[in-house]
């Protein structure tokens, strides 16, 4: 199953909220300046129908249905940065799983993306080449 | 891949269908179906092994947990058990199945366990001690298993052994079937310096070296039966990413065929051949361990990404609380999934992820679920039980204690209902931790049941020879054959019965 283009919109601005540039100099970067959108445009790519379908669901429910639930009547995409990040987070403190879960979806994958970055990895601390042990075999 | 396996190593059929016979057909080149393949070559039957997914090279390892999902996990990974809450299932598709994205966590099967499976489920015939002991020391020295070396110990690992060490719970530096570890912690995302000896590494070469074939990227759609013998099974080759078709393959099995293909594509399987079904617990009392993990943070850096991904566990609590620990590595890919907020705050707590340490709490479930076939794919229907989730509050409140004990200064429990964080001396805030599951993020990374094992026809549905009841020919040796879950990591008991069994069908 192939995401549309303006699904991919949606989704760069999701992760974009949950993981925004800037904020902490060590990690400039946001979600959608790594491969953060390529995870979930993959995972719908190349999943079972259902599972695929359930993805995009998540995408559209956010997009449609987020704002609604802290009382903004616009589309998830046409808010502010600072509006986004406030559906969102009151969706990840949902009392309805499924809500909280959609959340934590869409943050995994991004994270995925993210977490892989190599500036992001640098600010975390992580060594590159890795301060392995070296060792030989028996 | 190493080794010159020309002519006997096939992932497409170029002219379109291949069809091939063999003495023994193994579907499923993982722990239980590479040590079946290794075991009959070794008996001098001939052998073709199936496997659904590609033969991955160590070279395409980048470190990256979505590669590694893309190349050797089932589905991505969204294979999900779907009942009271959604738990992910962690299950290998690759050659060497679950071995190469598993920690290489070696057990040998719990005496009591054992003990229990010959009581309750009347496993006399079918395993005695005496062949495990055998099998369990000669998968050991095939394997390479020893404890973690210091020097890749990773400091992670270490302090939890202190923890419990100060507060005089059991726990251990874990035996691991690896040669080289570097402590990369990539564990999970497969070796890229082929040191875990991870089945496809180790007995899927053999067999080949000794005559056997291999067709990968090949997913076995019907096992073929006739005059109530199963003679053939019917595969069809795909690319395992994108489906793109690649050909057919039919291999008639001259002696039998022995599935290994897991508790969930097992019973399956046996499903859509219109096998094994009489008994009634087919795909029925699929069981595992589920579990949930705790972050902690200690005052100096941990670097989770550094050392063994898994070098200590505890099974201090298993008999009574049905819980085990285990230490869990990772990279920031992974970590900063379980980090919690959003936003702003999200990067602010990413921050303190040097300094972050992980232990995973297993659950050894008294809950029964059940598997059933949905088009290519399967679902799987389980819910944890009541006593499940409060073994696991208590278990997680134990955690954090030995983090506690070993410095930590802060706990990040990731449990619906609790704070996002809370320092080391609220944790009496775990006993006041909601009981429903939906407020845990929960895992399944070990199964069990489906095809379970007993020499009534009526209570399960292959007999102590491993042969289904009512198919002749057609043989399991998975854990799906498992009449409990273990309580401990599996992979080592899956491979000893798999040796035992695959003995005793090479003798017959």
């Amino acid at each position: 199953m192939k995401m549309q283009a303006f699904e991919l919109e949606w989704t760069a601005k999701m992760m974009d909220a949950i993981i925004p540039p800037g904020v902490e100099n060590d990690f400039p970067k946001s979600a959608s300046d790594t491969g953060a959108v390529k995870v979930l445009e993959e995972l719908v790519r190349y999943t079972p129908f259902f599972t695929a379908l359930g993805l995009r669901a998540a995408i559209w429910f956010i997009e449609i249905l987020g704002p609604l639930l802290s009382g903004r009547l616009r589309r998830f995409s046409k808010l502010d940065p600072a509006g986004r990040v406030q559906v969102l987070a009151k969706m990840y403190q949902s009392k309805i799983y499924f809500i909280r879960q959609m959340v934590l979806l869409v943050k995994m994958t991004a994270c995925f993306g993210w977490g892989v970055d190599p500036e992001t990895r640098r600010g975390i601390g992580v060594t590159d080449p890795p301060r392995f042990v070296t060792r030989s075999k028996p | 891949m190493s080794g010159n396996y020309i002519g006997r190593v096939w992932d497409r059929a170029a002219n379109g269908a291949i069809v091939a016979d063999a003495d023994y057909v193994v579907i499923g080149t993982g722990p239980s179906g590479a040590t079946a393949a290794k075991v009959l070559t070794e008996a001098g039957h001939e052998v073709a092994m199936l496997e659904e997914g590609r033969w991955v090279r160590a070279e395409e390892f980048d470190g990256s947990s979505f590669t590694a999902q893309k190349k050797c996990y089932r589905e991505l990974g969204t294979v999900a058990a779907m009942g009271k809450n959604m738990i992910p299932i962690i299950q290998g598709r690759c050659v060497g199945g679950g071995s190469v994205i598993n920690a290489a966590i070696i057990w040998r099967m719990p005496r009591d366990v054992f003990e229990r499976w010959v009581r309750d489920f009347q496993l006399s015939d079918a395993l005695a001690w005496k062949e495990m002991e055998a099998a369990f020391d000669l998968l050991e020295s095939d394997l390479n298993v020893r404890p973690v070396a210091p020097e890749v110990m990773g400091r992670h690992n270490a302090l939890l052994l202190e923890g419990a060490n100060k507060l005089g719970l059991e726990s251990r530096i874990i035996p691991r079937n690896e040669k080289g570890c570097q402590g990369l912690a990539q564990c999970t995302s497969g070796c890229p310096i082929k040191a875990k000896q991870s089945t496809d590494l180790i007995y899927v070469p053999w067999a080949l070296e000794k005559g056997a074939r291999l067709y990968h990227s090949c997913r076995a759609e019907r096992i073929q039966v006739e005059t109530g013998r199963a003679v053939a099974v019917l595969a069809r080759f795909e690319d395992p990413l994108t489906g793109e078709p690649r050909g057919t393959l039919t291999v008639r099995a001259r002696k039998g065929i022995v599935v290994c293909a897991s508790p969930i594509q097992t019973p399956c399987l046996l499903w859509r051949s219109g096998i094994g079904r009489s008994s009634g617990h087919l795909g029925k009392h699929f069981t595992g361990h589920p579990g949930a993990g705790l972050i902690c943070i200690y005052p100096d850096e941990v670097r989770l990404w550094e050392g063994a991904t898994q070098g200590w566990d505890s099974e201090h609590f298993r008999k009574e609380w049905k819980v085990k620990f285990e230490a869990l590595g990772m990279h920031p890919d992974l970590l900063t999934s379980r980090i919690p907020g959003i936003g702003a705050e999200f990067k602010k707590n990413v921050l303190d992820a040097k300094r972050m340490g992980n232990v995973g709490c297993a659950m050894v479930s008294q809950a029964e679920g059940r598997v059933r076939p949905m088009g290519k794919n399967a679902y799987v229907s389980f819910s944890v039980s009541d006593e499940d989730v409060f073994n696991l509050r208590r278990g997680l409140k134990k955690i954090a204690e030995i983090m506690v004990a070993a410095g930590a200064e802060s706990i990040v429990p990731n449990i619906f209902g609790l704070p996002a964080k809370i320092g080391k001396d609220q944790l009496k805030l775990f006993d006041d931790a909601p009981l429903d599951p939906q407020c845990y993020t929960m895992v399944m990374t070990h199964m069990f049941g489906t095809c379970r094992i007993n020499p009534d026809p009526k209570k399960g549905v292959v007999g102590p020879d491993f042969q289904v009841h009512d198919t002749k020919g057609v043989f399991i040796l998975d854990s799906s054959i498992f009449p409990t879950n273990l309580g401990v990591n599996p992979q080592h008991t899956i491979m000893a019965v798999a040796q035992v069994g695959a003995k005793k069908i090479a003798s017959q």
